[in-house]
């Protein structure tokens, strides 16, 4: 996938050490004085979306213990462009994860383009709940952006 | 900017506010087709999304527009506060249980449900319909209880067609529930009265005990604002409106999005009010298992209940021309003057009772609205402290420390769902309640009445 040459500065106040997953892919979460962000980059498209929802998974704080047997899931999700495409895409996991109360073991982005988004999640049935409510992802400074094939994201979450 | 930015606020409070963004949230607002007078700000401000947490704006109804940002995701996220005849002593010696049976009763916590109600469909549309009254009609609250919520328990013109299955799924079983963050559930004493003859009026006495609720829409709300952000992003191009935050997206009042935005911000406007008041009810039932008398000995009534997440429209006075605006509160309170209309006929005379919350270690505060208020900031005011620490930094000053044992010691007993809550709730990480309300007292849009502490508190 290509996208717009559409680069902002990173933002001051950002707390926290990157959560390295290999390569050049990382999250870290942004300090708000009463909500929290994160900021995610990648090589492609579809491992940033990958780990902005790792950041989410983090930013609920843990889920708790899972019980067998996990189930395959696929969502589908659809957007005006790729900010609105995180937007919608973390909303999805918030709610399968507070409401259905299924918590994500693995995320595969299987086709992904600007405005559309096809998912393969492993979901497990969660024993209790997230330690942290999150109401939503946000628009707020939303930011997603590619330079010389380098992605970069910031969405903030309403707590 | 079509408008100036007006922000009260001490010195040291200014001082502060250039460290974050929030300002420049105040200076967006501005920019909104249509606003009317400025974009305000009050002494709780901090850094939201799109508006900032405090903010204030009024639209006209021709040109202006309204903003699900400029509500928030936690619709009619509000305050109440409950009187007793009951004082400190008699309550003090019971306090563990009185905590542990509001615990156990009123559900707390990250997606906390009541396994004993789950709303029918049919149920569930009429709560959005009927707001507090609802909850009246099944026998767990008065007619007397409605008179003293803002807008009577119910706002106007909510139409539940116009809410998705997502958001009426979301809200089937969160109806009773307090939720998570800074919301809590806290029994107080009357710490200090300020203005005798207001709280008289008020029917609050030195050592008295009172309840404060403060929770909103829950996941039902979330998902409406959610919902409609997307149908705004859209409205907002369709209408040419340029938006320096896609938070901020809008619809002219006088648009389908826009009228069908605020219907369906009603019916989560009242499930809230259904909420605090199946709340209000199991608060009830709690201090009769506890203390063994009934609720009506114990005079558990209600004194006000105040939404600070709204959009709303009301009639004020601009540049001497009385004008029907929508006026839009994010994490701020109406507050009504002397002799408004809207005021319930027992308060008429001293204005509506205005309550702000400061956080679980100190204090709370007890206001009423004023003609300044009014005058000034489409009668609104502040709606707590406002936070100064973000929740990564709470819990750095919390860390070693045993918060639970610390409140203990100034007698304030502790029951909480998660501990990373408590830590991320600390009194550090607000400002101290008492100098925002110093503010609004000084800048004459609220009047201090008295002063309450808490002594057990409940969070989620």
């Amino acid at each position: 996938m290509t996208a717009d040459q559409k680069v902002r500065p990173w933002p001051a106040g950002m707390s926290g050490p990157a959560k390295k997953e290999g390569g050049a892919a990382a999250f870290r979460l942004l300090e708000h004085t009463a909500d929290m962000g994160i900021e995610a980059q990648a090589a492609s498209c579809e491992e940033l979306f990958v780990q902005a929802a790792k950041g989410l998974l983090v930013v609920l704080a843990g889920g708790g213990e899972t019980r067998c047997p996990v189930q395959d899931v696929t969502l589908e999700v659809r957007a005006g462009d790729v900010e609105e495409l995180l937007v919608v895409w973390l909303n999805e996991l918030l709610y399968l994860i507070q409401t259905k109360g299924m918590w994500p073991q693995n995320i595969e982005l299987v086709d992904m383009r600007s405005d559309h988004l096809e998912a393969k999640l492993l979901m497990a049935p969660l024993t209790g709940q997230p330690q942290r409510e999150v109401k939503a992802a946000t628009y707020h400074h939303l930011m997603v952006s590619c330079r010389q094939g380098f992605w970069r994201a910031r969405v903030y979450l309403d707590l | 900017m079509r408008t100036d930015g007006l922000v009260f606020a001490s010195r040291a409070m200014m001082a502060a506010l250039q460290k974050e963004q929030a300002l420049e949230q105040v200076r967006n607002v501005a920019t909104l087709p249509g606003i009317v007078g400025p974009s305000l700000a009050m002494p709780d401000i901090h850094w939201g999304y799109g508006f900032p947490i405090g903010g204030v704006a009024a639209f006209d109804p021709d040109e202006g527009v309204v903003s699900p940002g400029g509500v928030g995701y936690d619709i009619n996220c509000g305050v109440r506060l409950l009187r007793s005849d009951l004082e400190v002593q008699q309550v003090r010696p019971h306090l563990q249980q009185l905590a542990d049976a509001l615990f156990r009763n009123v559900p707390s916590g990250v997606g906390s449900h009541r396994r004993d109600l789950k709303l029918s469909v049919a149920e569930e549309r009429r709560v959005l319909q009927q707001g507090a009254r609802w909850v009246v009609n099944r026998g767990m609250g008065s007619e007397q209880d409605l008179q003293h919520i803002e807008a009577g328990g119910c706002i106007d013109g909510a139409d539940p067609e116009l809410l998705s299955d997502r958001a009426l799924e979301r809200g089937r079983d969160q109806l009773g529930t307090l939720g998570s963050g800074n919301h809590f559930l806290e029994v107080q004493m009357v710490e200090e009265i300020r203005e005798p003859e207001l709280a008289q009026v008020l029917g609050l006495f030195p050592g008295q005990v009172t309840v404060t609720i403060h929770t909103g829409s829950r996941g039902l709300g979330y998902q409406v604002c959610d919902d409609y952000l997307r149908i705004m992003l859209r409205a907002a191009a369709k209408y040419g409106i340029k938006l320096p935050d896609r938070q901020l997206c809008c619809a002219p009042l006088g648009s389908p999005e826009g009228r069908q935005y605020l219907a369906a911000m009603a019916c989560a406007a009242n499930f809230a009010f259904a909420n605090r008041q199946l709340i209000t009810a199991w608060v009830r039932e709690s201090f009769e298992q506890v203390l063994g008398q009934n609720a009506e000995a114990l005079r558990l009534s209600l004194i006000y209940d105040v939404c600070h997440n709204i959009a709303k429209w009301e009639h004020h006075m601009v540049e001497g021309v009385r004008r029907r605006l929508c006026v839009h509160r994010k994490g701020a309170t109406r507050a009504f003057p002397p002799g408004h209309a809207e005021v319930p006929a027992c308060y008429r005379a001293i204005g509506q009772p205005v309550l702000i919350p400061g956080d679980m270690g100190r204090y709370s505060y007890v206001l009423v609205g004023t003609a300044g208020g009014y005058e000034q900031t489409f009668g609104s005011t502040c709606h707590g402290a406002g936070r100064v620490l973000s929740r990564h930094a709470a819990k750095k000053v919390a860390r070693g420390r045993n918060i639970e044992a610390e409140l203990a010691a100034r007698g304030i007993v502790l029951r909480a769902a998660e501990r990373g809550t408590v830590a991320e709730e600390i009194s550090e990480a607000y400002k101290d309640v008492s100098e925002v309300v110093e503010v609004v007292q000084q800048a004459g849009i609220g009047r201090i009445v008295a002063r309450l502490r808490p002594l057990a508190v409940v969070k989620g």
